[in-house]
């Protein structure tokens, strides 16, 4: 069980001041959206949780300082799944997954296939990955993110390009991974959805926490229309719940 | 389903027939080496000296070949892209420019403790490394890939210019300026096994570490943001990598000078077979590197021409067209979603 913890995180790119002084509380067991309209920074802030951006501040992930561990370490702490993958070339499903056990020094085949299973990506296993869907490809990226066996999951948008039924089979599965004592932190867009599923939030308005705590705090009336300049009206809500078959 | 039955059922075939394919095609490359030229066999005096002369010269080809493959699969990797070619770094210039400078330099300074066949290789060890040593400098200052393309295109360019200068400079020379064209042409048929046993370990040690390398050049085919996150420290693979393919180059240039198209068509040619993975697809392009630059040499003894074509023609006017084949193809799945 690792709790990340970032303080005074400030990020400059191209003189620019992207993010400024974040503080950050995701805790173990626990489901934490970064939330915020577009160019908030909320990526950003995430690729600095993940080191994977410099900045100023200090990420800490249980008692170790995020930068000063090596890279492997890192990767076996925490795991990132990227919006989409960069990768263009035809590996296999199982290869990409595979590619998680590198923070390892390869192997771990029930590794491999236990993230399969968990992250729904089992039926994958035999396909090229550039042949998949954007959704498919999603699955794929967090079954390899699963394979690093790392307490800490990062992720960013997880649901963006999926439809309604992915995005709900999705945020369940964040919510089982979450509950098995992992610690989740993740950008989401959809209010609605980091309402229903996350367990605590911090939302961002041009590179500034405006507020960070518990999710009905969070996603509120009152912080929501200071921040996107609407009225969120809690009773107008549309359910979706997944069939059983 | 049809494009998952035909992508299992080539990388089956390809699986269970590549291997045996390349090592047919080497051996019957290395026996058509040995046997094909324009002296006859059946003298029982000349066979020997004949074959010993042949052997080193197919060494040669296998080695240039190997070389150029190998790190045409690492260039490709480096840079997620599968058109890019060894000669990107600028050490291909760089081995040729050394190798094309000891070849002046050496009548002019009076250079004669050491014999053409170990200087012309010293001169692309040193002209390959005094080109990574400049772009190893300039990756200390800048991570970014876009530089590392754009010193190996300048230093290119340069080292290109210098060589033009000194092919004019040779001419007044007649047999200078003709060694000079031949050697900026590619060929191995002036190779001895001491050429060889130069360029061997180079090429060797250059092939085993570049494999090593491979997991790390695997997990770069996903980008540098995701290869960071999951482990991979970046700048030392891609300084590491760059090393290597330049000794690969240098070796692959001293045995044979310029050879072009190799690095770009064997790695492009065998990807659909071997997959993307570096520790499968290196070992089986530097084999069919070797037998490809070895059966191009053939060609040179076999095509009319006055004495032989260079062996670098040979594989231009192979090696365009068919990655202009492979290129039409790629295209093709594309567009049929494949």
């Amino acid at each position: 069980m690792v709790d990340l913890r970032a303080s005074g995180v400030t990020l400059r790119r191209r003189g620019r001041v992207v993010l400024r002084a974040v503080d950050l509380h995701a805790r173990a067991g626990r489901l934490t959206a970064i939330l915020g309209p577009n160019g908030a920074g909320k990526s950003s802030l995430l690729r600095c949780l993940g080191a994977l951006l410099p900045f100023e501040g200090q990420v800490r992930a249980g008692d170790a300082e995020v930068r000063r561990m090596d890279a492997r370490r890192r990767a076996r702490t925490l795991a990132f799944v990227p919006q989409r993958s960069e990768l263009r070339a035809a590996l296999g499903v199982r290869e990409v997954v595979a590619q998680g056990r590198f923070a390892h020094g390869g192997g771990g085949h029930e590794a491999i296939e236990r993230a399969l299973e968990e992250a729904g990506a089992t039926a994958l296993a035999g396909r090229r990955f550039t042949a998949l869907s954007v959704g498919e490809q999603q699955r794929v990226l967090l079954a390899r993110a699963l394979a690093t066996e790392a307490p800490v999951l990062l992720l960013d948008e997880p649901t963006a390009a999926l439809d309604v039924h992915h995005a709900l089979k999705t945020f369940a599965l964040l919510q089982r991974l979450a509950a098995a004592g992992r610690t989740l932190v993740t950008v989401v867009h959809d209010l609605a959805f980091a309402r229903r599923f996350a367990d605590d939030a911090l939302l961002l308005a041009e590179g500034e926490v405006v507020c960070a705590g518990a999710v009905e705090e969070v996603v509120a009336p009152g912080p929501v229309g200071e921040v996107y300049g609407v009225a969120m009206q809690e009773a107008a809500e549309v359910r979706f719940e997944e069939l059983t078959p | 389903m049809t494009q998952q039955t035909t992508g299992a059922r080539r990388a089956e075939l390809g699986a269970r027939w590549l291997w045996p394919l390349l090592l047919g095609s080497l051996v019957g490359a290395a026996a058509a080496s040995l046997l094909v030229g324009a002296s006859d066999l059946s003298d029982p005096e000349l066979r020997t000296t004949l074959l010993r002369l042949r052997s080193a010269r197919l060494a040669a080809a296998c080695l240039a070949g190997a070389a150029l493959a190998a790190g045409g699969v690492v260039v490709q990797g480096l840079f997620r892209n599968p058109l890019a070619s060894p000669s990107i770094l600028g050490t291909t210039a760089g081995a040729s420019l050394g190798g094309q400078l000891a070849l002046v330099a050496a009548p002019t300074l009076g250079l004669t403790v050491l014999s053409p066949e170990l200087l012309v290789p010293m001169g692309c060890l040193l002209g390959g490394g005094a080109s990574l040593a400049v772009l190893l400098g300039l990756l200390r200052l800048t991570d970014d890939l876009l530089v590392l393309v754009l010193t190996g295109f300048i230093l290119s360019s340069l080292f290109l210019s210098i060589s033009g200068l000194l092919t004019s400079l040779a001419q007044d020379d007649w047999s200078l300026g003709r060694a000079v064209v031949a050697f900026s042409l590619g060929g191995v048929s002036g190779v001895g096994w001491r050429t060889v046993r130069l360029a061997a370990p180079l090429v060797g040690v250059g092939a085993v570490a570049c494999w090593g390398w491979g997991r790390s050049l695997d997990l770069l085919l996903s980008g540098e943001e995701e290869a960071r996150s999951l482990g991979l420290e970046v700048e030392p693979v891609r300084r590491w990598a760059a090393t290597w393919v330049s000794v690969l180059v240098a070796g692959a240039v001293a045995v044979g000078g310029n050879v072009s198209f190799v690095g770009l068509v064997v790695p492009h040619a065998l990807r659909p077979f071997a997959g993307v993975t570096h520790r499968r697809l290196l070992p089986a392009a530097a084999v069919g590197g070797a037998a490809f630059v070895a059966l191009c040499d053939v060609l040179t003894r076999l095509l009319p021409a006055r004495g032989e074509v260079p062996l670098g023609v040979v594989t231009g006017l192979i090696g365009a067209p068919v990655f202009l084949g492979l290129l039409l193809r790629a295209r093709r799945a594309e567009v049929d979603g494949g």
